[in-house]
């Protein structure tokens, strides 16, 4: 059995590849370190982490397939799907030897894997467009916390940063433990212990009267005659409950 | 707090009744680093427990009214509390819930005081407002208020996403009838000149491309149903004549809710909603699917069959028309299947280039079987399913949709 071992980043996932290309030992199995359980009869390989190689490998994919192949293969990987570094390979082996055109022949499994889910993470990336709530804090910054199915946050960013350009906000995905802020001038990431973090966490008394505005302008927009609990819940699924002011 | 808590619940209350909900489909960007951005798709940021999208702070600027509209719980015959808002408290709002990432933006209607420009005239002060002392650019949808000038509509259109002006009754006798003090001149008149204006910034902006937006999202209406006895035909007819020739965004239908007797009104026990739904799904038809009303509803058949969705009904009345094979076929004869939506759809088309599809493909596609089989020939597809007779298909597919919500009810009691 072949295994290939990388530290977990995106960057090493591509360096694995780039690896795999160069040493034509095709694997059975590709695991982060974090996830990686040692096999029997195993042929490892640890992959190091090249950004050059990474690079090269990104480019390889752009120019046999397009920018919107290279970002679909992203967001699989931040799907955290089990065994995704599989599929990935398999996908970009396609690619790479049928071309572009390729991800649109839905009958190929890998193709249709790669399509749902990016369908699955769309959906959650507009589920928190939709379900981030903040609260504004005595330091002046709109502070959220999530814990999306996937690992959405570093696609979330930019939506914020267009419609928030004016005020300071972080969102938390208390989950993976780290964060998205942003200070009115650049997006970056942040992780549980940086400086950022250490806020001031009290509300000011504006935010509960806004608060209790929303709720009670959620009541009042709801029509008791047309009640449709299925249909709610098939919208908004209990899980995100816990972000959501007006069902606190 | 408790003051503007108070006007909350009213006119967030009188305002739900209008059921357009959209906040997509403006080029509205952020700009100077201000507040919001409305280009792209819509947002629904929460659901109530009717099911319905909460996309917008939805409320009226006051429920005082000069009409006496038979439908509308804000009549001036209605014994109900009044409430107005101030410009200042409808900003504060508006600001403050977007912030928060709870709202797209603000839907203003209001209650007709005094007259049609007067309450335009405070209609558009807001979204001014909004627009120039708070740099905002999230999503505005106003009522355009029948008969106010076109002043105050041009004005309207420059701060607006989006204007709407509700026809409300599917003809001009139950109008007259229910709504004395409306007329579709008046209406008419408000929307033929938004379409219009819109048309003109519009050419105005591929030579000038810094001329302003004029609703960028257009303009919508909304039906009410089931308060007034016109055939489903009749409703659709009129829904394509405003998609065709006033260019509207969104028809959206609103089934009648029983409010407090007017006897000029039927005595509904529940709202119609299932006729509502079936109505969305014909309209669905229309806008994406190329049907042509005739192909749903016609003088033979008046209504929509309720039991059943319009594009089954419809296959099931003609059944010449299929089966259809998947691998030939045009695309939009493939739109007709029932059980294939159009990503389904552009997916078969797409994948048929490199290879025949399989019936087992379509099953991987995620594709209703259970619908598709009666409709299509490709390879490995049921042969016996497709001459069964419409009437055992009809059984077949109720029967069995009928089993799964009865068990999902289940799940939930």
């Amino acid at each position: 059995m072949i295994t290939y071992l990388y530290d977990g980043t995106f960057e090493g996932f591509l360096s694995a590849v780039f690896d795999i290309y160069s040493r034509k030992r095709f694997p059975d199995a590709i695991f982060s370190t974090s996830t990686y359980t040692p096999f029997l009869m195993e042929e490892k390989y640890e992959v190091v982490t090249d950004m050059l190689h990474a690079k090269r490998v990104m480019a390889g994919i752009e120019a046999k397939g397009s920018s919107t192949i290279m970002e679909k293969i992203y967001n699989v990987y931040l799907s955290e799907y089990p065994s995704m570094e599989l599929l990935l390979l398999n996908y970009i082996r396609l690619i790479l030897e049928r071309g572009s055109q390729i991800e649109h022949d839905y009958r190929q499994p890998e193709v249709l894997k790669v399509k749902e889910l990016n369908k699955q993470i769309h959906r959650e990336v507009h589920r928190m467009h939709a379900f981030v709530r903040f609260q504004k804090t005595t330091d002046d910054l709109y502070y959220a916390t999530v814990i999306p199915d996937f690992n959405v946050l570093p696609l979330i960013g930019e939506h914020f940063e267009k419609r928030y350009s004016d005020q300071h906000w972080m969102i938390f995905d208390t989950k993976r433990n780290y964060g998205i802020y942003y200070d009115q001038q650049t997006l970056m990431m942040v992780e549980s212990d940086s400086e950022a973090l250490r806020l001031n966490p009290d509300f000011k008394k504006e935010e509960k009267d806004y608060e209790g505005l929303w709720k009670n302008y959620f009541q009042s927009v709801n029509i008791t005659e047309r009640k449709n609990v299925k249909l709610h819940l098939r919208h908004m699924p209990k899980r995100y409950w816990k972000y959501l002011t007006e069902k606190q | 707090m408790d003051r503007i808590n108070q006007k909350l619940t009213v006119l967030a209350n009188a305002a739900k009744y209008d059921v357009s909900c959209s906040s997509s489909g403006s080029k509205r960007k952020n700009q100077d680093k201000g507040l919001g951005n409305a280009e792209g798709m819509g947002i629904c940021h929460s659901y109530t427990e009717d099911g319905r999208c909460v996309s917008l702070l939805k409320i009226l600027l006051t429920n005082h009214c000069i009409f006496d509209c038979a439908y509308c719980i804000s009549r001036r015959s209605n014994d109900i509390q009044r409430a107005a808002f101030t410009v200042q408290e409808v900003v504060d709002l508006t600001i403050n819930f977007y912030r928060r990432n709870y709202i797209e933006g603000l839907f203003l209607s209001s209650g007709i005081f005094k007259n049609a420009d007067y309450t335009m005239e405070r209609l558009v002060r807001i979204a001014k407002e909004l627009r120039q002392l708070h740099n905002f650019h999230g999503y505005i949808h106003l009522k355009a208020i029948p008969g106010a000038s076109a002043e105050l509509l041009t004005e309207a259109g420059k701060y607006a996403d989006r204007l709407s002006v509700n026809i409300e009754l599917p003809s001009e006798e139950s109008l007259k009838r229910i709504a004395p003090e409306k007329n579709y001149a008046e209406i008419y008149t408000s929307m033929n000149f938004i379409r219009e204006e819109k048309q003109r910034y519009t050419d105005e902006r591929k030579s000038i491309k810094s001329a302003p937006l004029f609703v960028p999202a257009g303009q919508s209406t909304q039906l009410i149903i089931g308060a007034s006895p016109e055939h489903d035909v009749q409703i659709l007819n009129l829904a394509d004549t405003l998609y065709k020739e006033q260019k509207l965004k969104r028809v959206y239908y609103s089934g009648y809710i029983p409010i407090p007797t007017d006897s000029r009104m039927p005595d509904l026990a529940l709202p119609p909603t299932l006729r509502e739904n079936r109505i969305y799904q014909a309209d669905w038809l229309l806008r994406f699917y190329k049907f042509s009303v005739t192909d749903i509803v016609n003088e033979l058949h008046p209504n929509l069959d309720y039991d059943i969705d319009p594009k089954l009904s419809y296959a099931l009345r003609n059944r010449n028309v299929f089966p259809i094979d998947i691998n030939k076929a045009d695309y939009e004869m493939i739109l007709r299947v029932p059980g294939i939506g159009v990503k389904s759809a552009q997916m078969i088309v797409t994948s048929r280039k490199f290879g025949n599809v399989h019936y087992d493909h379509l099953k991987k596609m995620g594709i209703a079987l259970k619908r598709v089989q009666y409709f299509i020939t490709c390879p490995g597809a049921p042969v016996s399913s497709i001459d069964k007779h419409s009437a055992t298909i009809r059984q077949l597919i109720v029967s069995s949709e009928l089993k799964k919500s009865t068990t999902q009810l289940t799940l939930f009691s």
